[in-house]
């Protein structure tokens, strides 16, 4: 019986006129939205890949000079565009895209491209998604809510009735049938024509290399969509009357897609305030003024470092050293730097993390937000990809400092900061490879919302069979 | 009871006066209008105490900068003052020698330059949360003055503030598209249209006063939620009358347009589901999907440059600068301050800084092009869609919006500008003085150069643009009605749509 239902409402979706305007303005968005997704990625990552050689070519040919000021010279760290992108852009436009390593200051990562795009660009981007995740799931929304109701609106439920269909199966099998005509006709076409476009755009063997998360992307967006058939049914079945239930489903999706996020921003500002860039900037330089304790100051810690080179090397004067001071001034001064940044950018990103799992929370009460934020986290467009790359770009500013400083210890006696180096030296430093973070990683930080998708599921699965239960005609 | 007595004499007036009296009473009666006048004051509410707390962390930063500004001026002033009369030389990194124009430029005589929130600015966040609101002004180059900004968290500034803008442009068509679905399928799914039919009033008059009144009665309620709002957080009501006058005639206009958009979509006497169908589908598509085409045809039209160009060929043309004409003080422009003040030859700082000074502007010169492509592109990409923002009521009801709050494009443009003029009166100061090698003396910090924002002409121009899409909505909705009222002319009365349930 149940695959009989299955089939009467596939076929009779198919020959439905929402389904054929649905198929068409998700599939004319959707091509839209690839042939956008696919440019940006090939654009932006040419000039990403252009500047990342460029930055490198100039930190190797910028010919003799101390070893600090090549350091405060600096290269620039450049964040790739993930393959994915083509399919989640996510949130880099509103993420910086490249940081300036320089000696002694940890910046911060700059260039968010929405900042050149003004109020229009605030509206959102077309992206694939974006469709996916939210006029996809209001097109699930306008082809289901009436599909029980109308049986009751039309009488025909008492037919269904006098077959012995248990209303289990006839709401399993509807719900089934929706989700096949859904499938085969609105979402496969999409994923076939985005895998060949990322298959293109990226290569064979990067396509591979995403297939595992692409993989799962899809699984989850069939997961997702189930959520949404069930949920339109489980109106329909409860509501009874098709406007009703229409009515309260698009409260559902709007309330879901664009009320909480804006509130729960709100909300999560307000516990969590973000310190302003004035306040935060005075108190890093503090710290790095008067150190961790704000005891000290730069002339005790100059005297302190000198006693403990002198005690070191068991001389009486700095021109006695057997290395260059300057090298360990350096590179001390460096040291104390990086646990104020460790310190106070740490606290930032704990407090970005808390705002989020805040955020994440209230994903729990909308399944929407919930695949958004898996989505762009497969994608490798979030927030976590972003503090990820923040902090493979310090290590990396972290590394040119130590090279250059060790240098100028052991090769800077007597000259100090006279010392010139060479490209022989700007070459022990390596050019900065981002690293992908792995899918487990991935996963691991998206815990919430895959659960919160999972709780849709199983408790509207729950929902549906308690409705099945207490269908009845009159 | 004076209406009595003119009631016979206009017709319609009495007319509207009982469908009114009793679509007042059905609202009642099913909780609707409570629940749709509850949340629109909850989210009105919400709305201004997000707006409220953004500015008072503005107000806050900005009064913090203005103290830092007097106090490190005044602190550095009595310095200068002190040194003088002793006659002793300044100890201390010489890079911030406050008797030195170059020291006192980038550290000791700080100016800011700085965009106050404007009284209404709790109507909507617009750019305030992206651009910078204050800059700090030093010898450096231009290129280093953006650097402002928040700090923030893009997760929420992805997401978007829930600002009263937001709840006019959002969610305002949301409750007017709950409020109307349903007017005449109501009528049909209840069963009491054919006994409208069958009375002496038309259906065409009943629908339509039914709208004219739901429209009336959120409009006025809106608007006294609003200038109540606003009086509650702060604003003065008198003050910006003209201001909060605009804020209500845009949003009225808006609500016309949308109730009028529903009547066309109800008269065409198909069920209620598929009025809410269309209406939803219509709001996702003005509200989201052209806005996003827009956008994407701006950009394939006019592509911006990518900043990341702008960056590599910053650090070219400073390798530029540096080998032509400034090598020997090439290696000081990048160097520590407290090493090169240690290095074994004496440094010439005033050298030092006007060579500095020199590598700058060479390098904002010869950047100059690129910069001037970024503008045009920016300023192509703004036209195209003001030429185009009639596709979607949403993108400038938005825009009039941020106009009326001053955090729009327009304003920051405007305060950028003014503020680059600032930064050349305050640098070119102190550059007179570290070429003729003058030293900085305590009269002189009287004298740097401090400007103050003030909105330029050119953004009244931008308001007066208002007029045109405020006569959009209202043609629009206009044109939506005269629609909806042909397909409910009394010949079509007999046809089955309209009756059969």
């Amino acid at each position: 019986m149940l695959t009989a239902v299955l089939q009467k409402e596939f076929r009779s979706l198919l020959v439905d006129a929402r389904l054929r305007w649905s198929a068409i303005v998700s599939l004319g968005l959707f091509v839209l939205a690839l042939i956008t997704g696919v440019s940006h990625y090939q654009n932006t990552n040419r000039l990403y890949t252009k500047a990342q050689e460029d930055t490198y070519r100039q930190w190797l040919d910028q010919g003799e000079k101390n070893p600090h000021s090549a350091a405060h010279y600096g290269l620039y760290a450049y964040k790739p565009v993930p393959l994915l992108a083509i399919f989640d852009r996510g949130m880099d436009d509103y993420l910086g895209n490249a940081v300036w390593l320089e000696a002694h200051n940890q910046n911060e990562v700059k260039l968010r491209t929405v900042q050149d795009a003004g109020t229009i660009g605030r509206f959102g981007a077309l992206t694939i998604g974006f469709i996916w995740q939210f006029i996809l799931a209001l097109l699930i929304i306008l082809l289901a809510y009436n599909s029980l109701s109308k049986e009751y609106e039309s009488g025909t439920l008492r037919m269904l009735f006098s077959t012995q269909i248990s209303s289990f199966s006839l709401l399993a099998g509807k719900a089934l049938g929706i989700l096949k005509a859904v499938l085969l006709c609105l979402y496969l076409p999409m994923f076939l024509l985005l895998s060949g476009a990322l298959c293109w755009a990226g290569g064979a063997e990067a396509f591979a290399r995403i297939l595992p998360s692409l993989g799962l992307a899809a699984v989850l967006y069939t997961l997702f969509y189930a959520v949404f058939v069930v949920l339109s049914l489980s109106f329909s079945a409860w509501l009874r009357s098709s406007g009703l239930s229409l009515a309260a489903l698009l409260g559902v999706w709007a309330i879901g897609a664009f009320l909480l996020p804006r509130i729960s921003g709100s909300v999560a500002m307000s516990l969590h305030p973000t310190p302003s860039a004035l306040d935060f900037t005075e108190k890093v330089l503090i710290q790095r003024e008067k150190g961790l304790d704000g005891q000290s100051s730069y002339e005790k810690f100059q005297e302190a470092l000198k006693a403990k080179a002198l005690r070191d090397y068991g001389v009486d004067s700095l021109s006695q050293l057997p290395v260059s001071f300057a090298g360990i001034a350096l590179q001390a001064s460096e040291d104390r730097d990086w646990k104020v940044y460790d310190l106070q950018y740490g606290a930032l990103f704990r407090l970005f993390q808390a705002q989020n799992a805040l955020l994440e929370k209230i994903n729990l009460l909308s399944p929407i937000l919930a695949m958004r934020d898996v989505s762009r986290s497969l994608a490798g467009t979030d927030l976590y990809k972003h503090l990820n790359f923040t902090r493979q770009a310090e290590t990396h500013r972290r590394l040119v400092a130590k090279v250059m400083n060790t240098d100028q210890k052991i090769n800077g006696i007597k000259q100090e900061r006279d010392y010139k180096a060479g490209a022989a030296l700007w070459q022990k430093v390596p050019q900065f490879q981002y690293q992908n973070q792995s899918l487990g990683e991935q996963l691991q930080q998206q815990w919430f919302s895959l659960l919160s998708l999972g709780c849709w599921l199983l408790g509207l699965t729950f929902c549906l069979y308690r409705s099945a239960q207490t269908l009845h005609l009159d | 009871m004076q209406t009595q007595t003119y009631l016979p004499k206009y017709n319609a007036m009495r007319n509207f006066y009982f469908i009114a009296f009793y679509d007042w009473l059905m609202l009642r009666a099913n909780k609707m209008l409570l629940s749709c006048f509850a949340l629109l004051v909850l989210f009105v509410a919400f709305a201004l105490w997000t707006g409220q707390q953004r500015i008072a962390f503005h107000r806050t930063t900005l009064a913090k900068v203005k103290a830092t500004e007097k106090r490190q001026l005044a602190e550095k002033r009595q310095l200068v003052a002190d040194l003088e009369q002793s006659g002793k030389p300044f100890t201390g990194n010489s890079h911030r020698d406050p008797t030195e124009p170059n020291g006192a430029a980038n550290s000791a005589a700080n100016r800011y330059f700085s965009l106050a929130p404007a009284p209404l600015a709790v109507v909507a966040v617009g750019q305030s949360d992206l651009r910078a609101y204050y800059y700090k002004f030093g010898l450096h180059k231009k290129q280093a003055l953006y650097h402002g900004e928040e700090i923030e968290n893009a997760s929420i500034l992805y997401n978007g503030h829930f600002d009263l803008a937001f709840v006019i442009t959002f969610l305002l068509p949301l409750l007017v598209i709950a409020l109307t679905f349903n007017v005449v399928a109501g009528e049909k799914e209840r069963s009491t249209l054919p006994l409208i039919l069958a009375s002496t009033t038309s259906l065409r008059s009943v629908a339509l006063n039914k709208f004219v009144f739901r429209f009336a009665l959120l409009s006025l309620f809106f608007s006294g939620l609003v200038v109540m709002g606003l009086a509650f957080f702060g604003v003065s009501i008198a003050q910006e009358a003209a201001g909060i006058a605009a804020l209500l005639g845009i949003t009225t206009a808006y609500k016309a347009f949308w109730f009028g958009l529903s009547f066309g979509i109800n008269s065409q006497g198909k069920g209620s589901g598929f009025n809410a169908a269309v209406l939803v589908g219509g709001w996702l598509a003005l509200l989201v999907v052209l806005p996003a085409l827009l956008s994407v045809a701006a950009n394939a039209y006019y592509p911006m440059p990518s900043r990341v160009e702008l960056i590599a060929e910053t650090r070219e043309a400073s390798e530029e600068a540096k080998k032509n004409g400034a090598q020997i003080l090439a290696q000081y422009f990048e160097d520590h301050p407290e090493l090169a003040a240690q290095a074994s030859k004496p440094v010439d700082t005033k050298n030092f800084a006007a060579s500095s000074l020199m590598v700058n502007l060479e390098v904002e010169k010869a950047i100059r092009p690129l910069e001037e492509k970024f503008e045009a592109q920016k300023d192509k990409q703004a036209r195209l869609v003001a030429q185009w923002r009639f596709v979607s009521p949403a993108i400038f009801v938005q825009q009039m919006l941020e106009n009326l709050a001053a955090t729009g494009d327009a304003h920051y443009l405007d305060f950028e500008q003014q503020m680059q003029a600032a930064h050349a009166k305050y640098r070119a100061f102190f550059t007179q003085k570290i070429i003729k090698q003058e030293k900085m003396r305590a009269a002189d910090y009287d004298q740097v150069p401090q400007s103050q924002y003030t909105n330029s002409p050119g953004l009244v121009r931008a308001n007066r643009a208002g007029f045109w899409d405020t006569l959009w909505l209202l043609g629009a909705g206009f044109v939506a009605i005269i629609w909806g009222l042909l397909q409910v002319a009394p010949q079509k009365m007999a046809e089955p749509r309209w009756i059969e349930a």
